[in-house]
């Protein structure tokens, strides 16, 4: 009985094709950008508060958001005064350039502080605010 | 003179090389996945009224208290633990929400979460020390 006999390799091995890596990758290329929303970051480290009802909205920031960071420090725009801030809120609602607020607040702020504040904006005559928080996982 | 020869076109053409094509698109993936964010936003409207309006028209219907403070929260005085199981006993009474010194801003979001849940409409919000 003969054995078998291996064929030698004749050829050189061809490299290793690379071209379903870059399926993949493209895949996963376009599954990002089609899945993820830039986000714009918050003028001041904050960790939002977490809800499991409301409605889903993009979560890219808006030039409307009011933030109140942990320490209850505000940032509207580019303003960090209080009594500014309302009063450019005042404005903007009056001449109808703004007809929705967000406010994005840390976790922990007082909430005493938050309603406070969500009055002190109502009296600007903003037609509708809201509060913005993560879904929680 | 000479003529140049062009190569027979026989000849077997290596493929392109995709290894820049790679590192770019790597890269754009590593970018994208940096800046992107996947947690979803919500938002919860508020409901807008004109300061001393509310308090100029009596309601019809004494509200639910539910406050807030750095121990838990208490609905009409009582503790309670289950606030959507609490809140989901009378929807039909508006509720009010108040807030007192302690109570952090996620206490009185998980208040608005379990009153929308519960299905409570008339949802008031006020601070401790403030006109009903």
């Amino acid at each position: 009985m003969s054995g078998f006999s291996l064929p030698r390799p004749e050829r050189r091995s061809r490299g290793i094709s690379i071209l379903p890596l870059i399926n993949v990758v493209f895949l996963l290329l376009i599954f990002i950008v089609l899945s993820g929303v830039i986000a714009s970051p918050d003028p001041f480290e904050l960790l939002p508060a977490q809800a499991s009802a409301g409605e889903e909205v993009d979560a890219a920031g808006s030039d409307a958001t009011v933030y109140v960071s942990g320490s209850g420090a505000l940032r509207f725009r580019e303003l960090s005064d209080e009594t500014a801030i309302v009063a450019l809120i005042t404005q903007l609602a009056g001449n109808d350039a703004m007809e929705t607020l967000t406010l994005r607040a840390d976790a922990a702020v007082p909430a005493v502080r938050i309603v406070k504040l969500v009055e002190s904006l109502r009296a600007t005559g903003m037609s509708r605010i809201q509060l913005q928080a993560e879904r929680r996982p | 003179m000479k003529m140049l020869r062009i190569s027979p076109s026989s000849a077997r053409r290596r493929p392109p090389d995709l290894t820049p094509v790679m590192d770019v698109v790597f890269i754009l993936v590593v970018f994208f996945m940096v800046v992107s964010t996947f947690s979803q936003t919500l938002v919860k409207p508020l409901k807008v009224t004109v300061p001393g309006a509310a308090a100029a028209l009596p309601s019809p219907v004494e509200p639910r208290v539910l406050v807030l403070d750095a121990a838990g929260s208490a609905l009409d005085g009582e503790t309670v633990t289950d606030l959507a199981a609490a809140l989901a006993g009378d929807t039909s009474k508006p509720l009010s929400i108040v807030a007192e010194n302690g109570a952090s801003y996620q206490a009185l979001v998980d208040a608005l979460d379990a009153a929308q849940e519960a299905g409570i409409d008339d949802v008031r919000v006020q601070a401790a020390g403030e006109g009903q």
